[in-house]
């Protein structure tokens, strides 16, 4: 032995440096439970020997020992490996949640809906030519028939509000109040976060050479969150974290470089959210259309904008298949009511009933039945949306327009005693039975056949995104646990390390007082 | 042998992603039991929608079909017992007319018979003029206008000519249309002697026109009352009211196969609506014993991970430090 002050450092060294090894193990147990923590390791060296300690020929080991470092459980690659996996899992999530809303308000197995609407107005038609005449029987016709009109309006808005709620409607007030406008402040916040961790983390480690931990703890936090957003790159560049995505850099070292807006000048009803990346003060414009410049199935904002856009499976697309349907059935119905057909020497049309002489008598038909509600009295099929369908009000006021008879339009036409009179059904008929009419504009579906197939390509495609999700979601979850693997505390290892360091502990106090005593039996000496 | 390192964070994380797992297949089966369902949504199989949805549009229209079938039985066998009381209105004249061609009756007793078909042609009129749910059964399409117009010896037809399209059509099946009326001036004829009444003679004419069971009637009625009576010509009406008779008859055949059709059209109908139902259950339905057993199977499957759950998650080293 050296010096016997040595002695007494070397093991207040030791208890001080257990007790940093207990208070540790003592931090990890307590965040064993904590998102994103990282479990810390004390590594301990073996302190210098001094000169001075040499005795004669041999060195003797006096130097104790030394903290080296306090040591982060981390593994880069998995984290970047997570990101990935992340970001596409975030882009499912969106779907999923998007469809199954979808899918709900186009639920009609149980025989709601429009199409149960479409089944009662058939069936309401059929009523109308077995009893032509009847007032009632007209009005029940009519009656279903606004109803239908009625399910198209509100099918039409439940869809339109719930694609508002995600990407709003091209106004500034509502995608204020959309889902994308939440989701691109919290990417913008997060950048603005991870900008000042850097700055942090960096002036800790070089100014004062320390590992900042729980920082970095919480920068990877930031950058998995941000990942179930967007697809981010991470470049580590000395302690800086500089993130990308695609190629655009978005943070670099402590400034936030770039921030998500909106460009509402390009902002239509079919696509009412365009997103684009500038400068925080809006003077370099770096990326005009993030839809179209990042095709990849990443992220929530790429799902909010697929889903809210108008792609192939949009809800913009459901929206425009509601239109077209709901204005060929309207298309068809009203030519049915004002037809007429110019056979060689039989003349034919339809034609509707006259209440007001007695005995009723026909009369040609020239009202509608389905009209835009937005321009009545207009007589035109092209006009009518699912959105603006309703029965026309003349019809309503008086249901002996509707045409239930199809006749031949003689010299002198719908005489009160004309032999083709009232009872004639025909015009009926062809109501009850253009739900079998196929129609080009429909892709040669009838009405009810189109429905059923925009029904089962929703359901299929829903069916589609769950099991991406699913399997996304299997993925994660298996680099998660492998990531727990490695980083997350193990309560029975941190015990084992809590009692190695505490005998350690308790050891280097017991030398502590030998050496004391040792000290004062030299004291005792000098008496 | 390595082992990973086992972490409680990812313990738990595996044991929640285990039972949750085995509680959302518990619930997926349980809700299949409670609707009966396998397709509860489309996308549970999207393949089947348009089918099981095409099923009930089938199962739909099979229903407007048989009401439709219920509806017109209703006016065919209204107009079956008409023409039933018109055989016997005209087995009645049969009888008085035989009575009549006996040489021994007086020119005055003739006139009580006269009389008497007088009382049945106006019952006759008002067979013809039977009207049901509102509606003039034999007018044709003229649905709204009585029959028969009778204004002093005229007696004419009102309804839609046999030459024009008086067929009043009912779709009883998927593609099948069959007419339920027939033309009244087929049935019952007319008697009339007025210019300008629309009708197969010259309107221009001022012709007596006379045709079929009305116009047989008022012919006798006018023989009858002749003074000295025609008894051979009286006899001869005899032939002509069988002849009647028989045609009566033959149309009211005809209401009666079509009231045949129309049941035997049920039965089909009723045969296709218990195969839809059948097939669309086939698609959406539920095999009962499969859930059940998938069911208790998912059961013993949980309580086995969460009973698995409960030794992994509790001991720690904590339990056997002293």
């Amino acid at each position: 032995m050296g010096n016997m002050f040595q002695g007494l450092y070397t093991s207040a060294d030791a208890l001080r440096l257990n007790q940093v090894a207990i208070s540790v193990i003592n931090n990890n147990i307590a965040n064993m439970n904590t998102e994103g923590y990282s479990k810390q390791r004390v590594d301990l060296q073996q302190g210098h020997t001094m000169p001075g300690s040499i005795d004669e020929k041999v060195i003797v080991p006096i130097g104790g020992v030394e903290l080296e470092t306090i040591t982060r459980y981390s593994n880069n690659f998995l984290e970047g490996y997570l990101r990935k996996e992340q970001g596409t899992l975030g882009y499912f999530d969106q779907m999923a949640t998007s469809m199954s809303f979808v899918e709900g308000y186009f639920n009609e197995l149980d025989e709601t809906g429009i199409t149960g609407a479409m089944t009662a107005f058939y069936a309401a038609a059929q009523e109308l030519s077995m009893d032509p005449t009847n007032k009632i029987t007209r009005s029940n016709f009519l009656q279903r028939a606004q109803d239908l009109a009625t399910e198209f309006n509100s099918s039409y808005s439940r869809l339109a509000d719930y694609r508002e709620s995600l990407v709003g409607d091209s106004t500034t007030s509502s995608l204020n109040a959309s889902q994308i406008k939440t989701v691109a402040n919290e990417i913008n916040v997060k950048l603005k976060e991870i900008a000042t961790l850097n700055d942090d983390i960096a002036s800790l480690t070089s100014q004062q050479n320390i590992k900042p931990n729980a920082l970095l703890d919480q920068r990877d936090l930031l950058i998995n969150q941000l990942s179930e957003y967007i697809p981010v790159n991470v470049d580590y560049e000395g302690s800086h974290a500089n993130i990308y995505v695609g190629n655009i850099k978005l943070v670099e070292a402590g400034e936030q470089i770039a921030e998500f807006g909106f460009d509402m000048a390009a902002s239509t009803f079919d696509n009412p959210a365009v997103v684009n990346i500038t400068s925080p003060d809006g003077s370099n414009i770096y990326c005009e259309d993030y839809q179209a410049n990042f095709p990849e199935q990443s992220g929530q904002l790429k799902a909010l904008l697929d889903i809210g856009g108008d792609g192939v499976n949009s809800i913009f697309a459901s929206l425009q298949d509601l239109d077209l349907l709901a204005q060929e059935f309207a298309r068809v119905v009203n030519d049915i009511q004002v037809r007429t057909d110019a056979t060689p020497g039989a003349e034919m049309t339809s034609a509707c009933i006259d209440g007001s002489v007695s005995p009723q008598q026909l009369i040609q038909a020239t009202e509608y039945i389905f009209l835009n509600v937005q321009a009545p009295g207009v007589f035109d099929s092209n006009a009518i949306t699912a959105s603006n369908i309703q029965v026309n009000d003349a019809v309503v006021a008086d249901p002996y327009l509707v045409a239930t008879a199809y006749i031949e339009a003689d010299a002198a036409p719908f005489a009160p005693n004309d032999p083709n009179a009232i009872g004639n059904n025909d015009n009926a008929m062809a109501f009850a039975n253009c739900r079998d009419t196929s129609i080009l504009a429909l892709g040669g579906f009838n009405v009810e056949d189109k429905m059923a197939s925009m029904i089962s390509e929703i359901g299929s495609y829903t069916s589609t995104i769950n099991n991406s999700q699913d399997a996304q979601s299997a993925i994660v979850d298996q680099i998660n646990e492998k990531k727990q693997m490695e980083v997350g505390v193990n309560l029975d290892q941190e015990l084992m390390d809590l009692v190695k360091y505490q005998n350690s502990y308790n050891a280097s106090a017991r030398v502590f007082s030998i050496v004391n005593e040792m000290m004062q039996l030299m004291m005792s000496l000098l008496k | 042998m390595v082992y990973a390192r086992v972490t409680n964070s990812y313990m738990s994380a595996s044991v929640f992603e285990n039972t949750n797992a085995n509680q959302a297949r518990l619930v997926e089966l349980q809700t299949q039991l409670a609707t009966g369902k396998r397709v509860g949504k489309p996308s549970d199989d999207a393949v089947v929608v348009p089918s099981i949805l095409n099923t009930q549009n089938f199962l739909a229209k099979l229903e407007v079909y048989d009401k439709n079938i219920t509806h017109s039985m209703g006016e065919l066998d209204v107009a079956e017992s008409t023409l039933d009381s018109l055989v016997g209105n005209l087995q009645r004249v049969h009888e008085l007319t035989n009575q009549a061609s006996n040489e021994l009756n007086s020119p005055s007793e003739l006139k009580i018979i006269a009389n008497e078909i007088d009382e049945i042609i106006r019952n006759v009129v008002n067979l013809a003029n039977t009207s049901y749910n509102g509606k003039y059964i034999f007018s044709g399409n003229n649905v709204a206008t009585p029959t028969y117009a009778v204004n002093g010896d005229d007696i004419t037809y009102q309804g839609t000519l046999p030459t024009e399209d008086y067929q009043f059509e009912v779709q009883v099946k998927e593609n099948l249309k069959v007419a339920i009326n027939e033309a009244g001036v087929n049935i019952f004829g007319e008697y009339y002697q007025t210019a300008g009444m629309a009708t197969p003679a010259d309107p221009t004419d001022d012709v007596f026109y006379s045709n079929g069971i009305i116009g047989h009637l008022k012919e006798l009625t006018v023989d009858l009352r002749t003074d000295p009576p025609d008894y051979n010509l009286i006899r001869g009406k005899l032939d002509v009211f069988d002849e009647d008779i028989q045609q009566t008859l033959f149309y009211q055949a005809n209401y009666g196969n079509l009231i045949n059709t129309l049941e035997n059209t049920r039965n089909q109908l009723e045969k296709e609506e218990i195969n839809a139902v059948d097939y669309k259950s086939t698609l959406e339905d539920i095999d009962l014993l499969k859930v059940s057993s998938d069911i208790q199977f998912q059961e013993i499957a949980l309580q086995a991970s969460l009973n698995a759950a409960a030794r992994v998650i509790q001991p720690t080293m904590l339990n056997f430090l002293g």
